[in-house]
């Protein structure tokens, strides 16, 4: 983050030798402490940390590298190729963007479950692969996808839950609240933790928007990363019924890209399976018609929702997170001739037609009410 | 006399090492540098050149049998030919072996040893080559026929470790920085056969002649196999591979891997595999070094020179300000040495020995050199 005098506000949380094995459930603060450094540049911030703990510190166990949403928004081309040229940075470390200072990310954030930081920031982007609410994304993939001409980067959105943010929820309809969410405005009441809720989505080096669990599970679903995630609908049965749904995908999204006077027409076939996760004793959808209709309204849902999403990225932050480009850069025979297309410009006048086939399986145990 | 000889196997592994220590290093960047996306057809169609070539000059060395390039220049031009070609070929492996050296040496500083001097570390090679030529070509080929199937392996395992973050996409454009870049100035990229170079010295270092052919097809076949594999898994994998300057890319790769949660950054034992590569790289190199001063020299026991050329690569290894010198020696001074040297000038001998053998000859099919 910035600094009120200096070009950086560099936070380092660094463990503590034997803080965790003490016994009676250590807390963050006495396994980690947290020192803050104004600085010009990041080494010198580096430098200057070691000079105040008289120790020459290593990164070579840094497990996440976490931005503040501001810092992010500026610019953070200098800090990643800074990060990139230290041979001691992990290139599987995580980048996260906070919603909240860097600072007060690491001040407060307390690992549930876990008594090491540096364990739980190594498990806790993996929980995307059950829940399609962020995803696992590493140093060297935010590098890669910076560096590529036909894709935008991303880094995981992360936030602190504490009193003050749980009136900040956004989901408009009330089944919704659960996913549409973004981190730091979850409806989860705890001690303060980290939330890793949603993406934070680059053009270039800058900031430009973030997706909340919804969006991200949509950019899952296109960018065939979905492992499983849990989607409520509206029921089709019943007002005011809300019904849960494991959802996976069955196969690779199929992404085409015509250019049509131009402008892209993106073309996405989803095809997903979806187990009913909700019961109750007038349950009445698992004969065949009533799982058509149930098929019928998840698609449709996922739909509306997949086209929110894509005109999101396209039209409003004008990043393609998906990789639509690379279906483009086929038509190109030259490097020459597919920079100076430049298809990141190209890419705000898509338009799309998405399609989703979803084959509802069943429910688990129960059978019928 | 036989037991010292090398068998078919060996033979392979002897032209192989050559280029696995040019793969781990900046090899396959310095082609995809030139290419881009189009350097795996550039890799197919300078494989198709190097065999074609490999066919002319197999047809072109049939009348001289046993003998080596230096026995040939010999027959071309004499003792004086044979000096210059001898010394010609000396410098070659000299500026070739210190650069690989002083390459490998600086990554594994950046990497391991920041605060070590460079001087340590190319000692540390250099010293394990001079004893290994100390314990003669036996000792050398024995155990690189060890370590070539183990840095073989090593380098699939790492490409494997990565499979998953391939992108087929990347493959285009198509033709990458353009028609030009691939097929025409991208002839240039033969010089990532630099093994052809050693192979003019090999034939009368085996023990069955015959299956010369054999070797030479082979360890060219597998060194375009993994060519193409390590430049297609860079292009692949990562976007940002050509901002990578100092670090051998394919390192960098590995470094990024785990095997699950419980075996994590394994980067260390590919390191080690690729030490015992450099050291066996060198020490052949060395060998080979010797033996060429051994026969323009005519001295019959070279062994007390090993220490001599091995001091000569310490000085020329150290020659290089910084790692751009070291950049432009492996990209333009190597890249062009290869073509002059091994291409151009080893097929015009070859050309000019065979008319002149013809000649000599008019309806003779004996092996001349052999005879006399």
């Amino acid at each position: 983050m910035f600094g009120e005098n200096n070009k950086l506000k560099l936070s380092f949380q660094i463990s503590v030798p034997g803080g965790s094995s003490e016994s009676g459930g250590s807390s963050q603060s006495d396994s980690s402490i947290v020192t803050t450094i104004e600085c010009d540049s990041f080494d010198s911030g580096v430098n200057l940390l070691n000079s105040y703990l008289s120790k020459e510190s290593n990164l070579a166990h840094c497990k996440i590298i976490v931005f503040s949403e501001e810092f992010a928004a500026n610019g953070i081309s200098e800090t990643l190729f800074t990060l990139m040229n230290k041979v001691e940075v992990r290139p599987d470390c995580n980048v996260l963007v906070s919603r909240c200072s860097a600072e007060y990310f690491l001040n407060n954030s307390k690992p549930v479950l876990e008594k090491l930081s540096a364990r739980y920031y190594e498990i806790a982007p993996t929980s995307s692969e059950y829940t399609g609410f962020t995803q696992n994304i590493t140093l060297s993939d935010f590098f890669s996808d910076y560096t590529d001409t036909f894709q935008t980067c991303y880094a995981i959105l992360g936030g602190i839950n504490s009193d003050d943010t749980h009136d900040l929820n956004t989901g408009e309809n009330s089944f919704e609240k659960d996913s549409t969410n973004k981190a730091n405005e979850t409806l989860i009441q705890g001690k303060s933790n980290i939330e890793n809720m949603g993406l934070a989505v680059f053009s270039g080096d800058k900031l430009v928007g973030e997706l909340n669990g919804l969006e991200t599970i949509c950019h899952h679903m296109i960018s065939s990363s979905l492992n499983s995630c849990i989607i409520n609908i509206p029921s089709p049965f019943e007002e005011n019924e809300t019904i849960s749904l494991r959802v996976r995908l069955v196969k690779n999204t199929k992404n085409k890209v015509k250019l049509v006077n131009g402008s892209p027409y993106i073309t996405s076939n989803v095809k997903l399976e979806a187990r009913i996760l909700t019961m109750d004793e007038t349950s009445k959808y698992i004969s065949s018609d009533e799982m058509e209709t149930l098929e019928g309204a998840l698609n449709s849902y996922l739909t509306t929702k997949l086209y929110e999403y894509l005109y999101k990225i396209s039209k409003e932050l004008k990043s393609d997170i998906d990789s639509f480009g690379k279906h483009v850069v086929q038509n190109f025979s030259t490097f020459e001739e597919w920079e100076s297309f430049n298809w990141l410009d190209h890419f705000k006048d898509s338009f799309f037609n998405v399609s989703v086939d979803t084959t509802i399986k069943s429910s688990y145990i129960l059978m019928e009410s | 006399m036989s037991s010292s000889k090398l068998g078919t196997v060996e033979g392979i592994a002897f032209i192989l090492i050559i280029i696995l220590n040019h793969l781990v290093l900046n090899l396959p960047q310095n082609i995809l540098e030139h290419c881009g996306s189009s350097s795996p057809l550039n890799i197919i169609f300078i494989t198709i050149l190097a065999f074609l070539f490999l066919g002319l000059i197999l047809k072109l060395w049939k009348p001289f049998g046993n003998s080596d390039i230096l026995d040939i220049s010999e027959f071309l031009g004499g003792k004086l030919l044979k000096t210059i070609l001898g010394i010609l070929f000396m410098l070659y492996f000299i500026i070739i072996s210190s650069t690989v050296l002083r390459n490998f040496s600086e990554m594994i500083k950046v990497v391991y040893f920041e605060k070590a001097t460079i001087c340590l570390m190319l000692l540390f090679f250099l010293v394990a080559a001079a004893i290994a030529n100390r314990f003669g070509f036996r000792t050398i080929t024995k155990c690189n026929l060890i370590i070539v199937p183990i840095i073989l392996l090593n380098l699939l395992i790492a490409f494997f470790c990565i499979f998953s973050r391939f992108e087929l996409k990347r493959l285009f454009p198509i033709w990458g920085y353009g028609l030009n870049e691939t097929f025409f100035s991208g002839m240039s990229n033969l010089f990532a056969f630099t093994g052809i170079g050693y192979l003019y010295f090999l034939k009368p270092l085996l023990k069955n002649p015959s299956d010369f052919h054999k070797i030479t097809y082979i360890s060219i076949g597998i060194s375009a196999f993994y060519l193409l594999l390590s430049v297609t898994t860079l292009l692949f994998s990562f976007a940002d591979v050509l901002t990578i300057n100092e670090i051998s890319p394919v390192y960098l790769l590995i470094r990024g891997t785990n095997f699950g949660r419980f075996l994590q950054r394994p980067d260390a034992l590919f390191i080690l595999g690729w030490i015992l590569s450099l050291m066996s790289y060198l020490s052949i190199t060395v060998w080979t070094i010797s033996n060429i001063f051994k026969k323009i020299s005519k001295t019959a026991d070279t062994k007390p020179m090993i220490y001599c050329f091995c001091a000569i690569i310490f000085v020329f290894a150290l020659i290089p300000k910084n790692i751009a010198q070291i950049r432009f020696i492996q990209d333009i001074v190597f890249r062009y040495l290869t073509i002059i040297l091994v291409f151009i000038l080893g097929f015009i001998l070859l050309l000019l020995a065979n008319i002149k053998y013809r000649k000599k000859h008019p309806d003779s099919k004996k092996e001349v050199l052999n005879d006399e």
